[in-house]
């Protein structure tokens, strides 16, 4: 069995692909394309979030407490990733390229040093304090728990 | 429970790196100004005073400040571990590097012992406030990356730059006498520029390509080993002085051929990215990995000194760091903006994106003027007349181009803290 770690950085990896093609149906003004890929991203972040903030996030606040600071932060960057989704279908609305850009590019770096966060912090903390979880996060990350 | 290490907060305020980057724009503009004014000097020979000070303006000047502003912000996000105390930290460490290049570098142009040791001793205080809470940020992270250990080498490569450095201005101002200047010399910048610049510039290029680009990560003999070894070789130079010549050639030419593969690497992992845009940070690393390949190359077939020291100081030293400013700042700018509007709720409003903050076209005419300051930098090497005038007024064009980038998007950053506060 995989551990939390490696499943959540596998999601994380999968999301990444996603934006990549997200961001070039953009660049390319291919506005169906970008429609599904936009649809499809989200998709796939917001159930990426749920499963954290659902299954993960409130058992490994009980199992250790050294996590509670971190997944404080976590939880507000989910709340601005979340906010960037919603600018970003506004500017899809209005066919805004330009603008679109710049919200992909600010979209992928607060990705990123998130992910740099909790791949360096919180999934070990996971992996060490409630390993058990593993079966569980990997059913729900597949979408068949 | 001992929680230190866990924070994830972007700790430091945003005052911290804007007072760095600026400075470090301000320190570019002197050396743009040195060099229009002295070009021709400045190339005569790396030993005269001139070249001294301008080395040490680009060094401590610019990149110290760069690399300190962003190892305050970046060892959170790295290591998940906060620099302790770190606006006192950082308005110390700040102000004393700021004092003692300035004494420094008039202690080299104006040879007044006084000031240089006035100066050393300054900046020495500095890199040790520096030494002693980046290090303690890094015993404190409960992270086990190579990455923290990576950076950890080159963080302690400046213990010895700072040591022999401090030697060498103790020799200059008659203090002591320096035996055997030029091996003394040659360490004192190896340990600088291939221990702690190359290290701590790298370790960051290994983790921020794969991020920024969605680009495969770096093997792993690259990016756990190469640096270490590269200090490790390092310490052989430093040892090889008690031992025959051949040593110390040997292990430069290993430490040379390292940053060569890595170089190679880098452009092979940018090549492999998935995500295909090109922006300014891809062109100043573009930019800086092409100038250390082309230096190792110009040092293997023993090609001159100037030429060399163009490359790897203004065209790795200089240009890199310009690539991660370009990123960070408006990450930056738009992290802080973005968690206000959160704590106020002011979900009507929306934050500009990075994008707004240092716009793309600004940036790409910076970085054009930098490329031809560059290259006529280089041309210079060759032939300090004609060249050398004009590579110093188009980089003091370009320097002057930076720090108004960095200014424009610390003004769009504080217009819309207003407006968020109000």
């Amino acid at each position: 069995m995989d551990d939390i770690s490696q499943l959540f950085i596998q999601d994380h990896r999968r999301c990444d692909e996603m934006f990549v093609a997200m961001e070039q149906a953009f660049s390319q003004g291919e506005w169906s394309r970008a429609e599904k890929t936009l649809d499809g991203f989200i998709h796939a972040m917001e159930h990426h979030f749920n499963v954290e903030e659902e299954r993960l996030f409130p058992v490994l606040e009980q199992a250790s407490c050294q996590a509670n600071g971190p997944i404080r932060v976590m939880m507000m960057e989910h709340v601005q990733m979340r906010h960037l989704f919603k600018t970003l279908c506004t500017a899809m609305q209005q066919r805004s390229k330009e603008t679109i850009l710049g919200i992909t590019d600010t979209l992928l770096v607060t990705m990123q040093q998130h992910n740099m966060k909790e791949e360096n912090i919180l999934y070990p903390l996971a992996d060490r304090f409630v390993a058990e979880l593993g079966e569980e996060i990997a059913l729900g990350i597949t979408g068949s728990g | 429970m001992d929680t230190a290490g866990l924070s994830l907060d972007q700790a430091p305020p945003i005052t911290i790196p804007f007072k760095y980057f600026l400075t470090a724009a301000l320190f570019s503009i002197a050396v743009g100004l040195l060099f229009t004014l002295h070009g021709g000097d400045v190339m005569s020979s790396r030993w005269s005073p001139l070249a001294l000070g301008i080395t040490h303006l680009i060094t401590v000047g610019f990149l110290a400040q760069v690399m300190t502003g962003a190892m305050m912000q970046l060892l959170p996000v790295l290591a998940g571990s906060p620099i302790p105390k770190v606006v006192v930290v950082s308005w110390v460490v700040h102000l004393s590097l700021l004092v003692g290049t300035a004494l420094l570098v008039f202690g080299f142009l104006s040879s007044r012992e006084l000031l240089l040791i006035a100066g050393g001793i300054t900046l020495s205080a500095a890199f040790l406030i520096l030494l002693m809470s980046t290090g303690m940020a890094l015993l404190r992270s409960k992270s086990h990356r190579h990455t923290v250990r990576t950076l950890g080498f080159g963080w302690t490569a400046l213990a010895p730059t700072v040591i022999l450095g401090g030697y060498l201005v103790a020799g200059l101002a008659g203090l002591t006498q320096v035996a055997e200047m030029q091996k003394i010399v040659t360490l004192h910048l190896s340990w600088g520029l291939l221990g702690w610049t190359g290290i701590v510039l790298f370790t960051t290029i290994f983790e921020l390509v794969p991020m920024f680009y969605v680009a495969p990560g770096f093997p792993v003999l690259i990016k756990h080993w190469s640096l270490p070894s590269v200090f490790l070789l390092l310490v052989i130079l430093t040892l090889s002085n008690f031992m025959p010549g051949a040593f110390l050639k040997a292990s430069l030419v290993l430490i040379a051929m390292t940053f060569f593969v890595i170089g190679c690497y880098v452009l092979s992992i940018v090549y492999r990215r998935k995500r295909l845009i090109v922006d300014t940070t891809l062109l100043f690393i573009w930019t800086g990995v092409g100038s250390l390949l082309l230096a190792v190359v110009v040092w293997l077939s023993g090609g001159n000194d100037l030429l060399l020291g163009g490359l790897l100081l203004g065209g790795v030293c200089l240009t890199i760091p310009i690539g991660i400013i370009y990123k960070v700042i408006p990450f930056l700018c738009w992290f802080h903006l973005q968690g206000l509007l959160i704590r106020r709720e002011k979900f009507d409003h929306t934050v500009p994106s990075m994008k707004c903050f240092i716009k793309e076209k600004e940036a790409k005419r910076q970085y054009m003027l930098h490329l031809i300051a560059l290259c006529l930098l280089l041309m210079a090497s060759q032939l300090p007349n004609p060249f050398a005038m004009p590579a110093g007024a188009v980089f003091l064009f370009s320097s002057l181009y930076l720090f108004k980038n960095i200014l424009y998007a610390y003004i769009v950053f504080h217009n819309e803290r207003r407006i968020l506060n109000s």
